[in-house]
């Protein structure tokens, strides 16, 4: 009952104080006429009662102040009368208001925005239960002819089992398989594992379960984990599909569980799981992910060092890994946290370059607003020395002011998360190729929280700046003359220059951070991509099993396709690939192995993609030949065993021998076995397969379907077409689809574009990553030439009255004119200096961001410092020229 | 304490505007009249500590007020005794009461 009449009243005065004062006079009026009636009555003249009662009671504004000390709410209603000031005064300069907002809203929303990402991919620790004892168990070389890294291996496996530092350790390695069924054929990743990865991870099906130790076992039947994706995707969320059948690579494998949605192992396009059901009987090199979890106390140290005693023993299970072809390679374990795996070293290295670039921006949208609020202040120096001489409070005017530019900050604050909010959404729909984990990104209570401290640091800030120029003016009643003052106060000076100084410093750094990156863009746009993109039209066909049951179905339609195309006018070549260049996303390298040479190096295994193609694809494409020959039509013979191989394969496993005629080996059928290798027929040029920026990693191409030992129906049931034309590519679709429904009318021709629109979409993923820095340049060059122009716009109306005096004495306006040009450029060159310094002295933190362009790149250095001196140089002439035309009778009348 | 010794003490005046009203509701100016009258001249309630007085009563829902006109046909707010401040002129009269006896046997002490 008090609180509500307690909360009533406060409501009321804040909702209405002019009734609750109205309220309060009215009392008090009726108090002074009765006591005024009762001094008639007493016999007093009328004028004197109304005297004696006005004296009596005393002054009335005072007793209504009391009044209002009383009141239950005084502060909340100061605060709300504030906060009424400060919206009038906003809303007097909307110009101001709206740059200083949009400006908070671009450096705090640019942070939020950032931030989350940062939080959410770097900071938070991974969804596993105790995730800092993950960690992942590879191995380093002393490199040469083989790579410098290694992971582990199912003879390390098997090795390794005794450390008393792990809990588990288990073994993963990801391949494509091709899932087919009701629905079209589609190639998903599937991760192979031990079956002991759920308890190393510490997570379990959310339907059905995990596998068996028996399921394991080498020769066991197939069993299944499907991710609640495709679950919910392929399979409707069906709960019986448990203990149902579905066919990968055409064999059945029999369904066991569905993951939670949140498993996201070893990557989120993961779909299925199998056992890897290893044979310790048959162990391999160095080629199988490892990750194990530590027992509560070890550390990764500890745990290295135990696996460095047990490494020896690999050779007592590996014949061909001879205790001296370890030494030979140097070979170390290398211990260290999962999470370091599960986003590169490059992506960490660009998401924190990426917070440094917007928290500079923050920082030029802070001094711009700074500077914004002290010219203001300016402005309303003889308002507050009259509120000061009139008797306000030194601490009321502070709150007045701190109120103020609370209102500001909150606004821009608020507009900022809302652009954060969108931006985030952008990033999460489009940015799941270029960014791990982003599916953990969101602005969640700590991202607020960092936002709303950076948001109330600078109100505070902005709050109290101001008013310390205002400390001099206390007390001397200057509002008279006080801004007619010849020059302008010392101090104030001191600060402005320093903000404009800062101001520069801040966009020349950062304009050099981005023009570094803009360049890396450019130069990977400009990267060789290994074959020739234009003239090149591609399609995509799916055959399904239905139709074409066998190899040889298969095989069949592509070669009468291929026909019919290249009997089409305007066709130069014409051929097939299971994998576009650039079109699909990055896909592991399979196990590669060669054969042995007498007295030749280690034979570790590499990893090299696996890839089918017909006769006519590599002329089609104009992927260059560097030795021997392309595929020919004889080579689908089965049993011919002819591959191809790119020159990386030759690089790092083919060192110093010829390649043409040497052995190769793909996936897990073991080189001793003779049916399994394949000759090598030509080496080609190495081809950007999944992306622009990585080097390309080797791969292999086989002849389709033809290759003992390797089951490649998975690979030729999904072909993309690549057809050379004279003219413009996309004359020719109609012909192919027209041609593709007489050969089977059942069968739909997909993914109809250009190999140069392939090209361009995947540089577009390096320009999305890129864009973020850019627009973070472009933000920060705009504020800060804003801010610089705005500074120097001022300091010159400030000298308004210098320079008329100036001019009435005789100087000649032209003199003006340079003399405020030099002051702002002589600020400009400083302040770019001091940036271009640090832009140096940050090179090392920059450079490892960089492809194929130097940290101190003298062209961006240039041209940062070409664009800053322009903006300077205009942001100076505007007021300079102001100042020259100055007619020195008006400026010196002028305040 | 010499300079207005018709101030009513630091405290008091809770008291005195809540015992003013146990007798009927009353205005302002009706208040500081009746108190007046009361002692007989001999405590005088300044309108500076009159007014707050009023509103910290209110505020702690010991009194109401409403809109009145006077006998005169003037508009006038009428302050109100509540149950609650009815009870709690009841605690404060005792609480007064103890407290004067305290000091009075102090006084005769010395």
């Amino acid at each position: 009952m008090r609180i509500y009449k307690w909360l009533a009243m406060s409501l009321r005065e804040i909702m209405h104080p002019s009734d609750v004062a109205a309220e309060a006079d009215e009392e008090m009026r009726f108090h002074l006429a009765m006591e005024a009636e009762r001094k008639l009555r007493e016999g007093a003249t009328p004028e004197r009662a109304q005297r004696d009662a006005a004296i009596s009671f005393g002054g009335v504004l005072r007793h209504k102040e009391s009044m209002q000390d009383e009141q239950p709410a005084r502060y909340l209603v100061r605060l709300v009368r504030d906060l009424r000031f400060a919206l009038r005064m906003l809303r007097k300069t909307p110009g101001f208001s709206i740059a200083a907002i949009l400006t908070l809203a671009v450096g705090i929303g640019g942070n939020t925005a950032v931030f989350s990402t940062v939080s959410g991919v770097l900071l938070h620790p991974l969804p596993y239960p105790n995730a800092d004892r993950l960690v992942t168990i590879a191995h380093t070389t002393k490199g040469g002819s083989i790579p410098k890294n290694l992971p582990g291996s199912s003879a390390t496996y098997v090795v390794y089992e005794p450390a008393k530092s792990f809990a588990a350790m288990a073994l993963y390695e990801t391949f494509n398989l091709t899932l087919t069924g009701r629905d079209l054929p589609e190639r998903l990743p599937v991760s192979h594992v031990t079956q002991n990865i759920f308890a190393v991870l510490g997570v379990s099906p959310r339907l059905g379960r995990a596998f068996t130790v028996d399921e394991d076992q080498p020769g066991a039947a197939s069993v299944v984990i499907l991710s609640d994706a495709l679950w919910r995707r392929r399979f409707g969320a069906d709960r019986a599909i448990v203990g149902q059948s579905v066919l990968l690579d055409g064999r059945p494998s029999t369904v066991i569980g569905v993951m939670p949605r949140s498993f996201a192992f070893p990557s989120e396009d993961v779909q299925l799981w199998m056992p890897m059901q290893v044979d310790v009987h048959n162990l391999e090199g160095f080629h199988t992910q490892s990750i194990g979890r530590l027992r509560p106390g070890a550390t990764p140290e500890v745990a290295q060092r135990e696996l460095t005693t047990l490494l020896p023993r690999v050779s007592t299970v590996v014949d061909f890994l001879s205790p001296e072809t370890l030494q030979g390679a140097g070979i170390r374990p290398d211990v260290h946290p999962y999470a370091d795996d599960v986003v590169p070293i490059s992506v960490r290295r660009t998401l924190w370059t990426l917070w440094a670039t917007v928290a500079l921006v923050l920082m030029i949208a802070c001094v711009n607003v700074a500077s914004l609020l002290a010219v203001r202040a300016e402005s309303r120096r003889r308002e507050m020395s009259l509120r000061s001489a009139l008797g306000a409070a030194r601490g009321h005017l502070l709150a007045q002011s701190v109120t103020e530019s609370t209102v500001l900050v909150l606004a821009g604050a608020a507009l900022g998360v809302a652009l954060a909010y969108v931006a985030i959404a952008m990033l999460r729909r489009f940015g799941a190729d270029v960014l791990p984990r982003v599916g953990e990104v969101r602005i969640d209570g700590a991202v607020l929280a960092v936002t709303a401290s950076v948001a109330a640091g600078a109100a505070l800030v902005f709050g109290l700046a101001p008013l310390l120029s205002h400390r001099s003016e206390r007390g001397s009643l200057v509002f008279g003359l006080g801004s007619r003052e010849g020059t302008a106060d010392a101090r104030a000076l001191r600060l402005r220059h320093a903000l404009v100084l800062a101001q520069v410093a801040m966009a020349a750094m950062l304009l050099v951070v981005c023009g570094l990156m803009l360049r890396t863009a450019q130069n990977l746009t400009r990267v060789d991509v290994g074959f020739r993109p234009d003239n090149v039209l591609t399609f995509r066909i799916a055959l399904p099993e239905v139709s074409y049951p066998t190899s040889a179905d298969v095989a069949h339609f592509h070669e009468r396709v291929l026909a019919r195309i290249r009997e089409l006018p305007n066709v130069v070549a014409a051929g097939a690939t299971s994998d576009l260049p650039l079109a699909s996303p990055a896909a592991p390298g399979d196990v590669l192995r060669t054969d042995r040479v007498a007295g030749g190096p280690s034979t570790l295994p590499g990893a090299a993609e696996m890839r089918g193609a017909t006769p006519g694809y590599f002329e089609a494409m104009g992927i260059p030949l560097h030795r021997g020959r392309f595929l020919r039509d004889g080579d689908i013979e089965p049993a011919s065993g002819s591959v191809l191989v790119t020159d990386a394969v030759v690089r790092t496993m083919l060192p110093g021998r010829e390649p043409v005629g040497a052995h190769v080996a793909h996936g897990l059928a073991g080189v001793r076995d003779e049916r399994s290798m394949s000759t090598v027929v030509g080496v080609i040029g190495d081809v950007r397969g999944s992306s622009l920026e990585e080097a390309p990693i080797g791969a292999v191409y086989y002849p389709m379907e033809t290759t003992p030992g390797v089951n490649m129906d998975w690979l030729a049931r999904r072909m993309s077409y690549a057809v050379r034309v004279r003219s413009e590519p996309m004359a020719l679709a109609p012909s192919i689809q027209a041609l593709v429904h007489e050969l089977d009318s059942g069968l739909p021709v997909t993914e109809m574009r250009t190999m140069r629109s392939i090209v361009d979409a995947a540089s577009s993923k390096t320009r999305f990553a890129m864009m973020g820095l850019a627009l973070a340049a472009a933000a920060g060059l705009l504020l800060g030439s804003i801010g610089l122009y705005g500074m120097l716009a001022y300091a010159t109306s400030q000298r308004t009255r210098e320079i008329g005096v100036r001019i009435a004495l005789g100087a000649k306006p032209a003199a003006m004119r340079v003399s405020v040009l030099r002051q702002g450029l002589a600020l400009c060159v400083a302040g770019l200096a001091l940036g271009l310094l640090a832009a140096i002295a940050l090179r090392v933190a920059i450079r490892p961001l960089l492809y194929e362009v130097s940290a101190t790149d003298p062209l961006t250095f240039v041209a940062v410092a070409a664009v800053l001196l322009l903006v300077g140089t205009v942001a100076a002439w505007i007021p300079a020229s102001r100042a020259a035309h100055l007619d020195p009778v008006l400026a010196l009348r002028s305040d | 304490m010499g300079e207005s010794s018709t101030e009513p003490l630091r405290g008091t005046i809770d008291l005195l505007v809540l015992k003013t009203l146990t007798l009927a509701p009353m205005h302002g100016w009706g208040i500081s009249q009746r108190i007046q009258q009361l002692t007989d001249g001999a405590l005088e309630v300044n309108q500076g500590s009159l007014y707050p007085a009023l509103q910290r009563l209110e505020r702690r829902d010991w009194i109401d007020s409403e809109w009145r006109v006077t006998e005169s046909g003037r508009r006038a707010k009428y302050y109100r005794l509540t149950a609650v401040g009815q009870r709690a002129a009841g605690r404060e009269t005792a609480s007064w009461r103890r407290h004067v006896l305290a000091v009075e046997a102090l006084l005769a002490q010395t």
